[in-house]
Parts: C-alpha cells; sequence; structure tokens
C-alpha cells in the first residue's frame, strides 16, 4: 500500500516537471511584487500626457463628430490580472475599460460576412494591457486586441475571454492585434488558426489615396495584393482596408461597469502591410509573446513605421531599414546625377520628353512622373503628356497610392526657355507636405529622396532636385507668405544678370536644391553652380 | 411528481416574499420591488434577447436581478477605483454625450434622495426604455440600477423605478 502512494506521487511530481518544461509557467508565487512593479510603471507612462491621447484618436477616421471629440481614458481592472512568465519575459496581462473602443475587425479570407457575422465578432472582441519584463528588468507595455473568427465563436459560446496569450485554446482562429497603449499606432497582427500562429502582418504605413481607396473601396477588403514582385520569399506586400467599430462608453468609477453605446462602423483603415508566413522567422517564439525584435529591447518601431526594422533618422531624413537608402547622398550634385540620368533615361519619361518637344509651340504641355510602386526600382507609369492651353502655366496632379501611381516628378515645357520657376520649384514641397500631413512620414521621405521638377526648353532640359529639406521647406513657407515680392526678385535678377532664369533660381534657392541642365539633343545633365558671380556647369567624374 | 411540485413551490414562494424586504449590498440597503421574482444574470440575458434588442445593460457582476411581469429591475455595488474617481457629473456629462448619439432622452437629472445625490437617466429607442441610476460614492462604494421595459409596461416601471430610487439608504 505505501508503495503504491510512493509511486503516485513520483508520477504525480514527474508529470508536473515535464509540465513545467514544456509549457509557459504561471508565476503566481512572485505575483505580488511583479504585479506592483508592473502597476508602477503603468502609472508612471500613464502620467505622461500621451495616455490620454486626444490627437491621436482624432487622426481616426470617423463618420461621428464624438469619436474626433472623444478624449479615449482606460481603466484597467487590476485584480483580473494574469501573470505569467516566459524563458524570457515575465508579464502580466490585464483587461480593462475604456470609454473609446476601437476595433479593427480583420477579415477571415474566403469566409462572407454579414453584418450579424460582423456584429457578433465585434462584440467578443476584448482588449488587455500586457506589460512585460525584459530578462534585463525593464518594463514596455502594449495593447492586446483579441479578434476571434466567427467560427470559432460559435464553438465557445460566443466568449473568447478566457484565452491569454501564452495560453491560447488549442482550436482559437482569430487575430490578436499589438498596438500601442497610449497612441493610436499599430504594432503587428498575428493571425492564428486552430491554436497556431501562421502569419504576422507588420504595418508600414497608413494608407491615404483618396482616389481609389476609401469610401469606395469595398467594406473589410483587400484592395490589391501581391502585385508584380511585392512576393519575395518570407512574405509579400499588400494594401489592407478594414473595418473599423467603435463604440462610446460612459466609465463610472468602477472599471468594471460598463455602460455603452451601441457598436457601429465609424471608418476604415487603410494600410499597406507586409505579411510575413511562419516559420523560421525568429518573431514566432512565444518565449518573447511574439513580439520578437529583440528580446532585451522594447519594439522599436523605425522611421519608415515598420516595427523592428533599423531605419533611422539621419541628417538627410529617414535611412535604412526598408527605405532603400543605406547612406546619405553627400553634399555633392554629382551624387545624384545617377537618379536625374535614370529618371530622365527611363523609356516612359524619355517619350514623355519627346512628346513635349514635339509639341513645343504656343502651350505649356507636360505629364506628372510616377512609379508604379514604393519601390525605386518599380518603374514608372505611362503617363499621357497634356496641355491646359495656357502659355505660362499648367496644372500639377499629385497622386499617391498603387492604381494611381506615386508622384516623384513633374515634366513640363517653357516655350520661351526659361529655367524653372519658384512655383515649379515648390510643387516638390507641397507634394512632401501633403505626404506628411495625409499619409505618413515615411512616405514624404521616400518622395523627398527621390523628387524632382524636370522643364523641357528648344535649348536643354533642366532637372532640379532638393539637396537640404529643411532649409527647402524654410524657403516655401515664404514663399507661402510673400510669393509676389519672391516671383519679382526672382525676375529681376534673372534681368541683371543676362535674362539667365537658372542664375536666379540658383541665387535664390541655391542653398536648397540642385540645378542640372541637358543641352537640347543630349541626356548628359550636368550641375549647375554659381561661382564668383558667374553661372557655371560642372563636368562630373 | 408530487412532492417536487410542491419544492418548486415552496421556493417560488420563498422568492417571491423574500425580495419584498430590504436588501444590503456593500454600499447601500434598498428595497427590492414587490410581487417581483428574483432571476439570475443568465436568466436576465436569454429573457432580455428574447424581449429586447440588447442584454447589456445590467453589470454583469449583479446579484440583484429581478422580474416584474415584463419588466426588469437591477441594482448592484460599484467599488471606485481610487485611480478613475468619477463625479456623477462627469457621469451625466458623458452618458448625455454617448446616449443622445442613438437614443431619445427622456430625463437626466441629479435629485437628493435620502440624503444622497442620485444622478437618473431616462430614455429610449423606439419602443424599449431604460431607466437608470447611479448613487454618489461614499468610502469608495455607490449603488446604481436599471429598470428595462417596453412601452406597454411604462406606466408600472415608472412606479417601480421612483419607488425603488426613494429605498436607496447610503451606508456611511
Amino acid at each position: 500500500m505505501k508503495t503504491k502512494k510512493r509511486v503516485s506521487l513520483v508520477i504525480l511530481l514527474l508529470i508536473g516537471l515535464v509540465s513545467c518544461r514544456k509549457e509557459l509557467v504561471s508565476d503566481r508565487d512572485q505575483s505580488p511584487s511583479f504585479l506592483s512593479e508592473a502597476k508602477n510603471y503603468y502609472y508612471q507612462q500613464a502620467r505622461k500626457p500621451s495616455i490620454v491621447s486626444t490627437g491621436t484618436i482624432g487622426d481616426i477616421k470617423s463618420d461621428t463628430e464624438s469619436y474626433n471629440k472623444t478624449t479615449r481614458t482606460i481603466s484597467p481592472i487590476w485584480k483580473k490580472n494574469y501573470i505569467g512568465k516566459t524563458s524570457k519575459l515575465t508579464f502580466t496581462e490585464v483587461p480593462f475599460v475604456s470609454n473609446l473602443k476601437y476595433i479593427s475587425l480583420y477579415k477571415t479570407e474566403g469566409k462572407p460576412a454579414d453584418d450579424k457575422i460582423n456584429i457578433m465578432r465585434v462584440n467578443a472582441s476584448f482588449e488587455r494591457l500586457l506589460i512585460y519584463k525584459t530578462a534585463s528588468g525593464d518594463f514596455h507595455q502594449l495593447q492586446l486586441t483579441y479578434i476571434p473568427d466567427y467560427e470559432y465563436l460559435k464553438k465557445h459560446s460566443f466568449d473568447a475571454s478566457h484565452n491569454q496569450i501564452n495560453k491560447l485554446d488549442d482550436d482559437f482562429s482569430g487575430y490578436i492585434e499589438y498596438s500601442s497603449i497610449q497612441e493610436d499606432r499599430k504594432f503587428f497582427v498575428l493571425r492564428f488558426e486552430n491554436g497556431s500562429l501562421v502569419s504576422k502582418i507588420r504595418f508600414k504605413g497608413k494608407f491615404n489615396d483618396i482616389q481609389t481607396l476609401s469610401p469606395k473601396s469595398p467594406k473589410g477588403a483587400i484592395i490589391s495584393s501581391k502585385e508584380g514582385n511585392n512576393t519575395i520569399n518570407g512574405g509579400h506586400l499588400e494594401v489592407r482596408c478594414e473595418e473599423k467599430w467603435g463604440q462610446i462608453c460612459v466609465l463610472a468609477g468602477d472599471p468594471e461597469e460598463e455602460f455603452c453605446g451601441e457598436w457601429h462602423v465609424v471608418g476604415q483603415d487603410c494600410y499597406e502591410v507586409w505579411v510575413e508566413d511562419p516559420d523560421p522567422d525568429p518573431c514566432y517564439d512565444e518565449n518573447y509573446l511574439y513580439i520578437c525584435e529583440n528580446p532585451e529591447e522594447p519594439p522599436v518601431m523605425g522611421c519608415d513605421n515598420v516595427l523592428g526594422s533599423g531605419a533611422y533618422m539621419a541628417e538627410c531624413g529617414c535611412i535604412g531599414g526598408t527605405t532603400n537608402i543605406t547612406e546619405c547622398p553627400e553634399d555633392d550634385p554629382c551624387a545624384k546625377k545617377g537618379m536625374v540620368d535614370g529618371q530622365a533615361g527611363n523609356s516612359n519619361n524619355s517619350l514623355q520628353r519627346d512628346t513635349i518637344l514635339a509639341n513645343m509651340g504656343t502651350y505649356e504641355y507636360g505629364a506628372e512622373q510616377k512609379l508604379n510602386s514604393k519601390d525605386a526600382n518599380s518603374g514608372f507609369k505611362q503617363v499621357t503628356v497634356r496641355t491646359d492651353y495656357e502659355a505660362s502655366s499648367m496644372e500639377y496632379n499629385f497622386t499617391w497610392g498603387p492604381n494611381s501611381g506615386y508622384t516623384i516628378g513633374f515634366i513640363h515645357s517653357h516655350p520661351l526657355g526659361s529655367a524653372p520657376s519658384l512655383e515649379d520649384i515648390f510643387t516638390m514641397a507641397y507634394s512632401s507636405a501633403a505626404l506628411r500631413t495625409n499619409v505618413s512620414i515615411a512616405d514624404a521621405q521616400f518622395y523627398e529622396a527621390r523628387s524632382s521638377v524636370t522643364v523641357v526648353t528648344t535649348a536643354g532640359t533642366y532637372v532640379a532636385t532638393v539637396k537640404d529639406w529643411d532649409a527647402f521647406r524654410s524657403a516655401y513657407t515664404d514663399f507661402q507668405t510673400n510669393s509676389t515680392a519672391m516671383n519679382a526678385e526672382y525676375l529681376s535678377t534673372a534681368a541683371a544678370n543676362g535674362n539667365s532664369t537658372a542664375f536666379s533660381l540658383l541665387e535664390m534657392l541655391g542653398d536648397s536644391i540642385y540645378l542640372y541642365k541637358a543641352e537640347a539633343g543630349t541626356n548628359n545633365f550636368k550641375p549647375m553652380k554659381i561661382e564668383n558671380g558667374t553661372l557655371k556647369t560642372k563636368n562630373c567624374p | 411528481m408530487k412532492t417536487k411540485l410542491l419544492i418548486t413551490a415552496i421556493l417560488l414562494f420563498a422568492s417571491i416574499v423574500g425580495n419584498t424586504q430590504e436588501t444590503a449590498i456593500k454600499g447601500a440597503t434598498l428595497m427590492a420591488p414587490e410581487q417581483s421574482t428574483k432571476i439570475s444574470i443568465d436568466d436576465y440575458k436569454s429573457f432580455a434577447k428574447s424581449r429586447f434588442t440588447s442584454d447589456k445593460g445590467i453589470n454583469k457582476n449583479s446579484k440583484n436581478i429581478y422580474k416584474v411581469g415584463n419588466i426588469v429591475v437591477a441594482f448592484w455595488d460599484l467599488v471606485e477605483d481610487d485611480s478613475y474617481k468619477r463625479t456623477l457629473i462627469q457621469v451625466q456629462k458623458e452618458g448625455l454625450s454617448m446616449l443622445t448619439k442613438q437614443q431619445v432622452v427622456d430625463e437626466s437629472v441629479i435629485k437628493t434622495i435620502n440624503n444622497a445625490k442620485i444622478l437618473i437617466f431616462k430614455y429610449h429607442q423606439g419602443d424599449e426604455y431604460s431607466y437608470r441610476f447611479y448613487s454618489e460614492t461614499r468610502r469608495n462604494n455607490s449603488v446604481s440600477g436599471l429598470v428595462h421595459f417596453k412601452a406597454t409596461d411604462r406606466a408600472k416601471a415608472e412606479i417601480i423605478f421612483e419607488k425603488l430610487i426613494s429605498t436607496i439608504k447610503l451606508k456611511n
């Protein structure tokens, strides 16, 4: 009898040991001290102004004014915290209530969804606060949003709240979104099917192509996917638009009391995303709670808006990561000559120039130069040359999107033979500002690194690019408030220097732009420079 | 069979009689409605699904849920979190802001009842009415409640609600 009992005890102990090794361990013994530390960290962060994120909430597309005006407040339900420990991190997952809830309803591909299904999914979706501590003792926090699939919910009486990030049901299917608790910023989304992680969706940047997307695009649809060379080993790029649902609640002081309005669609969010396929991506390690990047470091957003890309701000803007720029160009116009030659030599762009020359006469002719995608090597779209039947002006139509094209240049004629005007040059500042305001800094930086203005005359072709964007933006600010005087200065300087508008342009903006000229009939662009009061062209090596 | 029926009848009787007594919760005492039947949160959800458009009006921790015919009456404790103290005026302002988006607000007022301030919202959408109240907080405790009904029961529900809030006695 005694022997039997001992054997059972040993077996039980062994099972316990095996379980501890195999699974993530709930660390209840150390809970109180870790929870105190986590709470302290949370409240330290909460004292920073961003925990109540008025500004960022205002950025969310919304059809309801109240959503724009409502300040988000969250209230963790600490007593319902769950503390866990992996071999790499200690963490707590805490439910919270909020007066303003948003759920991006990530679509389940191939599954039809109607309003009833959508509402069931939104109702069963839930948010959690995740605070984790790395092995080096640093604390970080994130928001997790669980968005289960309808089929999974059906099997679980439409309640998925028992799931935890390290203890998902074996049949859990749905999405878990990782986002900032303090800002309207998504880091990435994990896609689970039957308890297994199948893909990781990283956000490259908020997408805003008014011409081709919202509000015409179908709700919850993938607008374009796996285009051309966007599919490479390990994943692919796609543009995703998701229905965004919102709900306003009243917080009454007790975190468990929720007095809420109905869920409804408040808009849709479009993002360019990178969808990673599974293994061998190290990010799939549950010991890092799938946060990956660097186990000892918090997930750091690169300046290209890609988490962990390593992109950083240099004096010439955002470089590294996914920007395709590895180092800042030197302050030498010859350094950009390659780009100018390449863009001018592109067959679609040279066709534009030939057409413009063929139409040289009374009116200005021109066209935008547009990349096929946000890849410098994606090639240019074929954009037809047009005229507004004006002798000294032409409308510039800037677009930024996969269908309409990514405008990085504007080519047009000056029948009277002048170099680019100030208005021509500042189309680059205007476009950059539009991208910074409406799309993303990363997109603006992509544009800024490649933008140009080309003016075709019978005597040759001018190309202007920006040398120093800060100085250029400053000049644009001056121009916006004082264009009459600056235009007058442009003309008077030209008149005083042999009617050379190239001279006046460089005299006024030489600190912030490069100007190149290829003589008629050639494609050999040479930088222009004022030296000792004389306009010269420079031969590049 | 007879024995079972008898037990059920006794339990039902006990339930009906019992809930007319003064009910003490953490922060207050209230009088449950007369001639009501105490039900569980699951019973409420099931009933609300069949009769109302939403089954989410009642705090999920509520243990005091009653039915008077087709009228649902519930009240529950609120325990204020020190980090998120809210005044009744804040709750009223935010409540109005939220409710007016989708509901018709019939009344929103803060009354003094038995020396305690009580915030009242009366609102409806279509023929579905909700009367809700929040008491002031004392020592981090307060009480909240809801009367949920259809337009056909409005007169009766009005009396039940007024009687319910008149019995609120906050603990000092």
